[in-house]
C-alpha cells in the first residue's frame, strides 16, 4: 500500500524525462571541438527554445546595451553553460505538461517556481556567483517533485490537502510524517535520475532543510532564502498554504544585512513579471 | 555613530568606516565625502548601508511617514500575513521580522491598487 520513494521515479522515468535537446546541448558544451555557432545551431532547432532565449537575452534581466538579434550572439553574450541551464529552466513546462490540476493551477505553480528561481538569480548576482543561471534553474526546479506527486498520488495529497484544512500544518512536514518522505526527496532523487549537476541536485533535494547540503550549502541556501521571499511576496504557490521557517544559518551563508531585503523584495518583483511573460506566455 | 541605508545616502555625507562588498575588497575607504558617482557604485555592488559621520538628522523623521492608507486595509493585510506567517519565528527572527514588514506594505499597496 505505502508508495515507495525509489518506485514513484523509477516507474515514472519515461514520462518526465529530460527534453533531449539539454542532453545534446550539454554534449555540444562538454565537447572542446564544437562551437558558439554549433550550440546556436542545436538552439535554432526548436523554435519556441529560440524565440524564448532571444527575448530573454533582450530583456531587463540582462540589460544589454544593444539589441542581440541572432541566437548565437546569444550564446556568445549570455555563456555556454548558461545557456544550458536557461534550456533546461525554460523546457520545464513542457516536461510537466498535462499535469491534472486538482490541487493547483499550473499557473499557480510556475509562478512560485519562476519566482523563487528569478529571486534566487538576483541573490546570486548581488553575492558575484559565476553561474547565475545555476540559481535560476534551482529555483524553478525546487517544488517539481510535488508535480510528480500531485500526478502519481493524488489520493494521497488529497488527503493531505483535506487533513490541513482542518488542522492548519506546514504542507511539507506533513507529506514526510504521512508518507515517509517529501517532495525535495521525490525531487531530488529525480534531479539524480536524470544525472543533473550536483549543486542542482543538492539545492531541490535540501531547500527545506539547508544545513543537510554539505558539498554545495550556497546554493542551498540561496534557494531556502528565494523560496521563503516568493512565499512573502504572494507570487504562485506550489501548494504550500504557509511560509516554510527562515532558518538563520541558511541566511548568514548568504553574508546579507537585513537592509538587503527591500532591494531583493523590489527588483524580485520587477523581473519575476518579465520572466513569467517569456516563459509562460499568457494564454490567448 | 549613524549607520544609514544606502537609499537615504546622500551626496556630502562623510563615510566613517570604510566601505567594502561581499567579498571583503574594499570599495571606499574610511572619511571619503560621498559625491553622485558612489551612489551608482553602491548600487551596482549591492551595498545597501554604509556607516557615516555626524547624526544624521531627520532619519528618524523619514521612518514614520506612512503612506495614506485606511485602517481596515491595514488590519486586512497585517491579518492575511499574519496567517501566512503562522510557522515562522516573527518574535525572535529579525529577518523574518523584515520580511514580514515587506510583504505586509505589498499587500496594502496591492490591495489599495497602486
Amino acid at each position: 500500500m505505502a508508495i515507495q520513494l525509489a518506485s514513484l521515479i523509477s516507474d515514472n522515468l519515461k514520462i518526465f524525462s529530460l527534453p533531449s535537446i539539454f542532453l545534446r546541448l550539454d554534449d555540444a558544451i562538454n565537447d572542446l571541438r564544437s562551437s558558439v555557432t554549433d550550440i546556436g545551431n542545436i538552439i535554432s532547432e526548436d523554435q519556441g527554445l529560440t524565440v524564448r532565449m532571444l527575448k530573454l537575452a533582450n530583456s531587463p534581466l540582462y540589460g544589454f546595451p544593444s539589441k542581440i538579434e541572432t541566437i548565437s550572439k546569444a550564446v556568445l553574450i549570455i555563456g555556454t553553460k548558461q545557456i544550458r541551464d536557461l534550456t533546461l529552466a525554460t523546457s520545464m513546462l513542457q516536461v510537466f505538461k498535462g499535469i491534472p490540476e486538482d490541487f493547483i493551477t499550473m499557473e499557480t505553480f510556475w509562478r512560485h517556481s519562476i519566482a523563487c528561481g528569478v529571486i534566487a538569480r538576483i541573490i546570486a548576482g548581488y553575492r558575484r556567483e559565476p553561474n547565475v543561471e545555476t540559481f535560476f534553474t534551482a529555483g524553478i526546479l525546487h517544488d517539481i517533485g510535488r508535480l510528480i506527486m500531485y500526478t502519481k498520488m493524488p489520493s494521497e495529497c488529497r488527503n493531505m490537502f483535506s487533513h490541513i484544512a482542518k488542522k492548519p500544518q506546514l504542507l511539507f512536514k506533513v507529506e514526510r510524517e504521512s508518507l515517509g518522505f517529501n517532495h525535495t526527496d521525490v525531487g531530488g532523487l529525480l534531479l539524480k535520475e536524470w544525472k543533473l549537476p550536483k549543486n542542482l541536485t543538492e539545492a531541490v533535494a535540501y531547500h527545506h532543510n539547508p544545513d543537510k547540503a554539505l558539498q554545495y550549502p550556497v546554493e542551498t541556501a540561496t534557494i531556502h532564502v528565494a523560496d521563503i521571499l516568493a512565499h512573502a511576496m504572494q507570487l504562485g504557490s506550489s501548494g504550500e498554504k504557509y511560509i516554510p521557517p527562515l532558518s538563520e544559518e541558511a541566511w548568514a551563508k548568504l553574508s546579507f544585512q537585513t537592509s538587503m531585503l527591500p532591494f531583493l523584495f523590489k527588483q524580485g518583483l520587477q523581473h519575476v513579471d518579465i520572466a513569467m511573460q517569456i516563459i509562460l506566455p499568457p494564454k490567448k | 555613530m549613524a549607520i544609514i541605508t544606502t537609499s537615504k545616502l546622500m551626496p556630502g555625507m562623510v563615510l566613517k568606516s570604510a566601505v567594502n562588498d561581499i567579498t571583503g575588497r574594499l570599495l571606499l575607504g574610511k572619511g571619503v565625502e560621498i559625491c553622485e558617482k558612489h551612489l551608482t557604485i553602491f548600487k551596482s555592488w549591492g551595498i545597501t548601508e554604509v556607516d557615516i559621520e555626524g547624526d544624521v538628522e531627520g532619519d528618524a523623521v523619514e521612518e514614520d511617514i506612512v503612506i495614506q492608507v485606511d485602517e481596515e486595509t491595514v488590519c486586512k493585510a497585517r491579518e492575511e500575513l499574519q496567517e501566512l506567517f503562522a510557522f515562522t519565528d516573527l518574535n525572535n527572527s529579525p529577518v523574518t521580522k523584515e520580511i514580514f514588514r515587506l510583504s505586509v506594505e505589498l499587500k496594502i499597496d496591492r490591495l489599495s491598487g497602486v
